[in-house]
């Protein structure tokens, strides 16, 4: 069954050992192997992480205190704008695709992804698609301005000539997720181990093929409401504007149908992350492991009927609101099974406290303050106090940055040994754990403060009664910042191996059950799997 | 070994083909948004918004004395469109099912001839599917000539089934210049 696989890779393995920048280029360039995609694309978010990332610095350093310091304001709505658009179409989902890449076909027993070409191609149209969308800041009337949700008529009547470039930059994102989506799904479903029923894959696994099936349901919907603006601004069409019979408020019902989905997309692969990390430093079997496939799929299937609440404030009848109050309370449900399963998966284990541990059960603690405080933005009378003030910034860095950075930086931590065949330096990473916890807290807490206080978000100047915890969050916010490029430094020196530890296969005491991947050497082959393997099923079931 | 791989290779395309499928009827449900939302909204009074079209009068003739409800009539002029535009009197009292009529002034003053569309609204909206018009110059684009100055009528009346709770309702009147960018 592989040996198509082998012989046609076999061949490809021998041009990746040129020499030269250009055999280098070509290399990386050209690969289908599901390891250097994987790579590439957790580098490129890496990247984009860290340049997301100093555009808060910019932010943070404008609202150290009150006035006008460094940025006029034009320039401020495009900082905040591009912090959120690179997050999370640059940072996030290339870095959980990037680890489906990676863990997908060594989890599955598979070789290699099943559509190795257009991997590649869904990787490479991402550099050119940021770099169309950075490029226009240095555009004549600047950047994108008008938030990462480009309401219209912001996105249509009242913005920058740059909008155009923000939008095919969006089709190529969307493109290039669409693609990844459709490889990860035709990978789960046909070239898994044949011993290995659904039932049986990984948690990771589960997270991402649901996630797949977002993405394919709500990118083309995104990819729509582009269109539309573009329509809106060049072709004389009026889906957003009153005066040809169209309606702006419309233009957030589409969004936001596809934003809560897309929410969601940023948030379960983080879910399965934990759920793998959890059972092997306490030792344990995942608690619950089919509820939590439920909890996940029940969770993508509210995301399609909650959109609303994210426009209480617009206005809508009663009953609609009531409607996506009650639906959006319900979320509460699957996630607090799946939080009582991570905290079941620990009772009694024996637990140790490496770094990939540290960020995952932080993970769990901050992530659950995040959902609280979205349960309270749910209740649609306190919704009307809360929107767009700082409580939402708050609410939705506490499930982003606490919840999907910190478990993107758990899987690098856990699997990064696996992918270097290095350990790196347990002192530092620990040391990164417990400034980033405090960097982000001390950041993303007193924002609840400020926002309950009244402190609208996307301003560049606020009244004199929030300075004081303006700077508190600026500091965090410094900190914080600061502390990736020591996340950097760690990863670089490990995959030099500059720490001098080898990684056994197994890598942690005690993985070998919970996933292929570690019955693979530390760093594995080149073509994960060139024989199925056979999944043995664990005892206790 | 080659007829497993075309097995295989058929298996994908199907999925893909099948997914691909999805992500063609996703973008088309997008645009499918579009007349839903406006259907919705007419339907169910949605950000107070009406089909907006001609009804009889003769239909509804008695009117409803026990009840009296005061009418705002509020005009919002779009920035791109130079026209003053008001509405005459601002403020009326109908008991439902009385017709009445409000006159809106209008004048162009702009240096060309330009044809405004107004766009017609109802706060609190769940009073919007009460709210019929015999005549109203929101039925179709309207041209004035550069200077020019005319009234525009509006005819309508309440409907007697109008919900107990509501007493007080705004008519708002939102004039656009249709060639606006």
């Amino acid at each position: 069954m592989m040996s198509e696989n082998t012989t046609h890779t076999a061949d490809h393995h021998d041009h990746h050992h040129g020499h030269g920048p250009i055999a280098w280029m070509s290399r990386w360039l050209f690969t289908t192997n599901h390891k250097d995609i994987g790579t590439l694309y957790l580098w490129f978010s890496f990247a984009m992480f860290l340049f997301a990332g100093s555009l808060a610095m910019l932010i943070r350093a404008e609202l150290f205190q009150p006035g006008q310091q460094l940025v006029d304001h034009n320039l401020f709505n495009e900082l905040t704008t591009m912090h959120g658009l690179i997050m999370v179409f640059g940072a996030v989902m290339p870095a959980f695709v990037g680890l489906a890449n990676w863990m997908l076909p060594m989890m599955l027993g598979a070789p290699d992804m099943a559509l190795p070409r257009m991997n590649n191609w869904s990787f490479w149209l991402l550099p050119f698609a940021f770099t169309i969308l950075i490029s226009t800041t240095f555009m004549e009337g600047g950047g994108p301005n008008f938030g990462w949700t480009f309401y219209a008529p912001l996105s249509t009547t009242f913005a920058p000539k740059s909008t155009d470039f923000f939008i095919f930059a969006v089709h190529l994102m969307g493109i290039s997720s669409v693609m990844g989506a459709i490889n990860i799904i035709v990978t789960i479903f046909n070239l898994r181990t044949p011993s290995m029923r659904m039932i049986d894959m990984p948690i990771f696994v589960w997270s991402w093929l649901i996630t797949a099936f977002l993405l394919i349901a709500v990118m083309p919907v995104l990819a729509g409401a582009v269109t539309m603006v573009l329509m809106d601004r060049h072709f004389g069409t009026s889906f957003f504007s009153a005066h040809g019979g169209g309606d702006p408020v419309l233009f957030q019902h589409i969004f936001w149908f596809f934003g809560h989905p897309e929410v969601y997309i940023m948030i379960l692969p983080a879910f399965g992350i934990v759920s793998e990390i959890i059972p092997t430093f306490a030792r344990k079997p995942l608690f619950g492991r089919v509820s939590m496939i439920y909890a996940i799929s029940a969770i993508a299937f509210l995301s399609f009927i909650v959109w609303a609440h994210h426009m209480f404030a617009v206005g809508m009848p009663v009953a609609a609101t009531q409607f996506f109050m009650y639906s959006t309370m319900i979320i509460a449900v699957p996630t607090g099974v799946k939080i009582f399963n991570w905290v079941s998966t620990l009772w009694k284990g024996s637990i140790t406290f490496e770094p990939p541990m540290l960020f995952a059960l932080a993970f769990v603690v901050l992530f659950t303050i995040g959902g609280f405080s979205g349960l309270m933005l749910a209740i649609v009378p306190v919704d009307f106090q809360y929107h767009d003030t700082y409580f939402v910034v708050a609410h939705f860095h506490y499930v982003l940055v606490s919840g999907a950075v910190f478990a993107i930086m758990a899987a690098a931590y856990y699997w990064l040994p696996k992918w270097t065949g290095y350990m790196y330096s347990h002192t530092l990473a620990k040391f990164h754990f417990w400034l980033s916890m405090i960097g982000m807290n001390l950041t993303f807490f007193p924002m609840h403060f400020l926002g309950l206080a009244g402190m609208p978000r996307r301003i560049p100047d606020y009244a004199l009664q929030f300075a004081d915890f303006n700077k508190i969050v600026s500091i965090g916010g410094f900190l914080f910042g600061a502390s990736q490029l020591l996340f950097l430094y760690i990863v670089i020196q490990t995959a030099r191996g500059r720490f001098g530890i080898k990684a056994t296969p197994e890598v942690w005491e005690g993985a070998a059950p919970h996933g292929f991947e570690w019955t693979l050497d530390s760093p594995p082959p080149h073509h994960s799997f060139t024989t199925p393997p056979v999944f043995v099923r664990p005892a206790h079931h | 070994m080659s007829t497993v791989v075309s097995q295989r290779n058929k298996k994908n395309h199907r999925l893909i083909a099948w997914l691909l499928v999805t992500v063609v009827v996703m973008f088309a449900f997008c645009f499918a948004m579009v007349p839903l939302y406006e259907k919705i909204c007419n339907e169910i009074g949605l950000l107070g918004k009406t089909t907006n079209q001609r009804v009889r009068v003769s239909n509804f003739s008695s009117e409803d004395l026990t009840r009296s409800i005061e009418v705002d009539m509020v005009s919002h002029v779009s920035t791109q469109i130079h026209w003053d535009f008001y509405p005459l009197t601002t403020k009326v009292n109908v008991h439902p099912g009385q017709v009445k009529r409000v006159d809106f002034y209008a004048k162009n003053r702009d240096d060309k001839t330009i044809v405004s569309k107004t766009v017609f609204s109802v706060t609190p909206s769940i009073a919007a599917p009460y709210v019929k018009k015999a005549e109203c110059f929101t039925f179709k684009p309207q041209t004035l000539a550069a200077g020019a100055i005319t009234t525009l009528p509006t005819i309508f009346f309440i409907d007697k089934d109008l919900p107990k709770s509501v007493t007080k309702i705004s008519l708002s009147y939102a004039l656009f210049d249709t060639n606006a960018k």
